[in-house]
């Protein structure tokens, strides 16, 4: 006889607070990115760079997904709802500190 | 009252005096420019998340899985919004690359509240809740799509040209203010759900009945907004919205047969 699986722990609201941190973290990374590679490039938005954040975003993608489904499955649960909640949130909201930032960027050059 | 804008600002002139509202483009927090449109849909995303959780508060429904549908909302939201004026052509070599339509597309808020609303199934299904949450999400849209819409009133092309007097002029040419008939729409809808809340307590009746009047509603006012025609006089959310009008039967026809039911039982024997 298999033992009864073990009940799910709760889902805690801090967990799911600490997924959508990690999530806009990682938004957050990938805009500093873009706004170094734009400044060290010292040029207007060019193909690479561009092509470069499509693929961060990508990587971005199936590292939220990947962990995400993981941890909803096996670990935490709250993180890993908190990670799609958050990666989707970003991926709304964080244009404004993406645009912000190269804003800024292309300014002071 | 005069609403314009010059190549940096939009300004209004209320009874003779020039208020100098926001940029058109960017404004500034703190010392970082930030994008108006997004600025405005961020506070949006907040306020219906605010409401939500206030609706929830009231309706007394702590469940934990409504974490996986808000994840599903804003998973399917986020993903359509995105991607789903991606096909816009029925000859397929003429629409973006799948990244081009990332980088540069447009953002869709009926496809984006379809991808919600397919993402709130899906969730349901994955986490197994059966309750319906319809009527927990209706009044965070109205309220959120009211203050999104006044990113777009501020920096997109408000409308066809109007000779009302009401009309914003830009460019010399006064139009229609579109995107303020939406806020308008969304505000009222919140107050008329917030007072129909507590009298119609069918499930889902208060989320169907905001998802219609919606739907006619933004097929009345592309007529005004001055999206491209593209097809018998109609544009793409024109076109759009008839194609979902079979669902949205649908789910009237299921209301209207559940709430007969209800009412069956409720007659004593």
């Amino acid at each position: 006889m298999m033992p009864p699986p073990p009940p799910q722990r709760p889902i805690r609201a801090g967990a799911v607070w600490a997924g959508i941190g990690f999530a806009v973290l990682g938004h957050l990374l990938l805009a500093g990115l873009l706004a170094a590679a734009l400044w060290g490039t010292r040029s207007a938005f060019d193909q690479e760079i561009i092509g470069g954040g499509l693929l961060g975003q990508l990587v971005l993608f199936v590292a939220v997904v990947t962990a995400g489904t993981v941890l909803i499955v096996k670990g935490d649960r709250g993180i890993g709802i908190g990670l799609f909640i958050g990666w989707a949130a970003g991926l709304i909201v964080l244009p404004l500190i993406g645009f912000g930032l190269c804003v800024a960027m292309i300014s002071a050059q | 009252m005069l609403l314009g804008t010059t190549a940096a600002s939009w300004w209004v002139v209320v009874g003779g005096s020039t208020l100098r509202m926001l940029y058109r483009h960017f404004v500034h927090i703190g010392q970082m420019p930030a994008g108006t449109h997004d600025l405005f849909v961020a506070l949006g995303l907040a306020v219906a998340g605010l409401v939500f959780a206030a609706e929830v508060r009231r309706r007394g429904r702590r469940d934990e899985r409504l974490w996986y549908l808000v994840a599903g909302v804003l998973v399917g939201g986020a993903l359509f919004g995105r991607l789903g004026t991606w096909l816009q052509h029925l000859d397929l070599r003429q629409n973006a690359t799948l990244a081009e339509q990332w980088a540069y597309g447009n953002r869709s808020i009926l496809s984006g509240l379809a991808g919600a609303y397919l993402g709130v199934l899906v969730a349901k299904r994955l986490c197994g809740y059966t309750a319906r949450s319809g009527d927990l999400f209706a009044p965070a849209i109205a309220a959120g799509m009211a203050v999104g819409r006044i990113g777009c009133l501020l920096t997109e092309l408000p409308g066809t040209p109007t000779g009302a007097g009401w009309g914003i002029t830009v460019d010399g040419v006064p139009r229609h203010p579109s995107f303020a008939y939406e806020i308008a729409f969304h505000l009222l809808a919140l107050a008329v759900l917030i007072r129909a809340r507590d009298r119609i307590t069918q499930p889902d009746a208060l989320f169907t009945g905001y998802l219609a009047a919606y739907a006619a509603f933004r097929f009345l006012v592309e007529f005004v907004r001055g999206n491209e025609v593209v097809a018998a006089g109609l544009t793409r959310p024109q076109l759009f919205l008839p194609a979902c009008a079979p669902l949205l039967a649908w789910r009237i026809v299921v209301l209207l047969r559940r709430h007969r039911a209800t009412r069956v039982h409720e007659v004593p024997a």
